[in-house]
């Protein structure tokens, strides 16, 4: 196999602004009827300005910066000139690091085991708006735009091609996203939120550049796909041509769609509209001031102060919404080692499944930390544990509340498990028999037992009756014979 | 940099393919004349001594125009005021890909 070179140039919108990147217009577009958030500066009519939102510059050094890179001292915006219906204006305002133009930051690094992944540059532009089409992308003839999104603060962070598989190109977005959720300046989750464009090329081959790749699970797959794609090609001895593809979702394949136009053909030139901005050391560092606590430290932090095992932490730090969670419980209940185990096992396993979004479901730390305690507290199994967590996962209602709904409490009465192992007991003549001799059988028993209880009848109690029942079994027969 | 030749009528077709506009042969030709005539003109900027001087990317002097991030209702109808054509809510452009 040849080497393979990845790089990434990730478009990450600043959801915590509450204006777009320049003008008033609000941000939370998402759900809303199409342009319905626009206005005039955002729509490019002519006369208007538009003015540049301080937050953002101020949340972007704030990414700069956690990602290692160096701040200009002064950046300027360009206009990228193109005729697409996604940019009212028919150029979108960007910045560019070539011409004498200076982008918000260069270099920088994210750290993912065993490699350091480079940044070659980061800057400030703005948000096409979305398109979409009448039937299918190919056979449509005309798209539909709605602006809502156009001129929202979007994030340009470029990789140097230092990734070597498609996974690694994933566990980076994985890791930068989680630094972005730390710093608490873009939410992944939001739909469309982080975005992604890929280059590849193969040891023989040309760099392929891989557009409109929508979330971060799909990168992987359409990197695997280019892969496929070009190892075949080389196999046959053609070689890739230097080109730009588009991948298809649905039909999970990358497309070769239009001759693109070349970098010089943007025609980029300061934008006369926005002065420069200064960035003074002063500004920066009241900025660095601010930096909250970084993935790497939080995961050194929950294993230290919790005693979590490294793969937990992992899962805590790679969703912070699920370690900001999980400290909450344990400060109502003092069990991280088993909240955790919950918390990364079931509870995630049940959203995956279910497709919820964490910050979806309908229970709070509290949910969590009364389940517990019933647990410890021997009112219910941790099977039965597992049947609440998801039943509150779903309906928010309170485990004692689900408990008593359901008739889940655990049985402890001696009298009613005694009864139902007769039961058991009478109907397994064979199994009884068995039992006398292969624990497997004895097993089978307390099974049907436990069965009958649905799950309900404390499985200590339960061995010990059906255990003491086949002892008096056993004497019974000795007598007979 | 210096413009040393015309624009020739490939790179006239080229950039009404980039305009995304259609040209008549009549048209190329004085498109043509006219941005060359442009291009001469500019060649003249040329012959100024700029080697020591810094780029210039702004005319006035100033920087650091910002403004808070304070949301303020948008306001869709005079946006859309020009816009041609309208499905729904949505705006009708021509399929581009
Ligand atoms: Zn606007």
């Amino acid at each position: 196999m040849g080497n393979i070179k990845i790089g990434l140039e990730v478009h990450s919108q600043l959801t915590n602004l509450n204006s777009k990147l320049f003008c008033s217009c609000p941000t939370d577009y998402r759900g809303k009827e199409a342009n319905s958030y626009i206005c005039t500066v955002c729509m490019g009519i002519p006369g208007t300005l538009p003015v540049l939102n301080k937050k953002a510059v101020e949340d972007a050094i704030l990414i700069a910066l956690s990602l290692n890179s160096k701040i200009s001292d002064k950046m300027y915006f360009f206009r990228k000139n193109y005729f697409y219906p996604d940019m009212p204006k028919n150029f979108q305002i960007s910045q560019y690091d070539k011409a004498g133009g200076i982008t918000l930051a260069t270099g920088g690094y994210v750290s993912i085991p065993n490699k350091k992944v480079r940044i070659r540059r980061i800057q400030i532009e703005e948000d096409p708006a979305r398109i979409t089409y009448e039937g299918t992308i190919y056979k449509s003839k005309s798209s539909l735009v709605d602006y809502n999104r156009a001129g929202i603060a979007l994030l340009e962070i470029v990789t140097e091609p230092d990734m070597e598989s498609p996974k690694e190109a994933r566990i980076f977005l994985q890791k930068l996203s989680s630094i972005l959720e730390h710093l608490d300046v873009c939410h992944s989750y939001l739909e469309g939120s982080m975005r992604c464009d890929a280059n590849i090329s193969m040891e023989g081959g040309k760099r392929v550049e891989i557009k409109n790749i929508s979330s971060f699970k799909e990168v992987e797959r359409a990197l695997n796909f280019e892969m496929t794609r070009q190892r075949n090609l080389l196999i046959k001895g053609i070689s890739t041509k230097m080109e730009t593809r588009h991948w298809d979702e649905i039909r999970r394949v990358t497309i070769s769609l239009r001759i693109k136009e070349e970098e010089e053909e943007y025609r980029y030139f300061p934008e006369p509209d926005l002065v420069p901005t200064i960035i003074t050391k002063e500004w920066v560092e009241t900025i660095k001031d601010k930096m909250p606590e970084l993935p790497d430290a939080h995961k050194e932090r929950l294993i230290k102060k919790y005693e979590l095992s490294p793969q937990n932490a992992d899962v805590l730090v790679n969703y912070k919404l699920l370690g900001d969670f999980f400290e909450k419980c344990a400060e109502i209940y003092y069990k991280p080692g088993a909240i955790s185990n919950w918390l990364v096992g079931d509870l995630l396993g049940y959203l995956h499944e279910k497709g919820i979004q964490l910050q979806e479901m309908k229970i709070s730390p509290v949910h969590i930390t009364k389940m517990l305690k019933m647990v410890d507290n021997g009112i219910i199994s941790g099977k039965i544990a597992k049947t609440v967590l998801e039943e509150m996962i779903i309906s928010g209602k309170m485990p004692e509340i689900i408990v008593k709904e359901k008739g889940l409490i655990r049985i402890h009465s001696d009298e009613l498990i005694e009864q139902l192992t007769n039961k058991v007991f009478e109907e397994n003549k064979e199994a009884v028999n068995d039992a006398l001799e292969d624990e497997k059988a004895m097993h089978y028993l307390i099974g049907q037992v436990m069965k009958l209880t649905k799950g309900r009848a404390d499985p200590e109690l339960t061995n010990k009756v059906v255990r003491d029942k086949l002892i008096e079994h056993k004497k019974l027969l000795e007598k007979k014979n | 940099m210096k413009i040393e030749k015309s624009l020739s009528k490939m790179e006239i077709k080229h950039l009404s393919w980039l305009a995304k506009i259609e040209l008549t042969k009549k048209e190329e030709d004085l498109f043509s004349n006219q941005l060359n005539d442009i291009l001469s003109y500019f060649q003249k900027i040329d012959e100024a001594n700029v080697e020591d001087l810094p780029p210039t990317y702004h005319v006035i002097d100033i920087s650091n125009v910002l403004r808070s991030d304070k949301s303020r209702p948008p306001n869709p109808e005079q946006a859309l005021k020009n816009v041609p054509k309208l499905k729904g809510r949505y705006v009708k452009a021509p399929r581009i890909v």
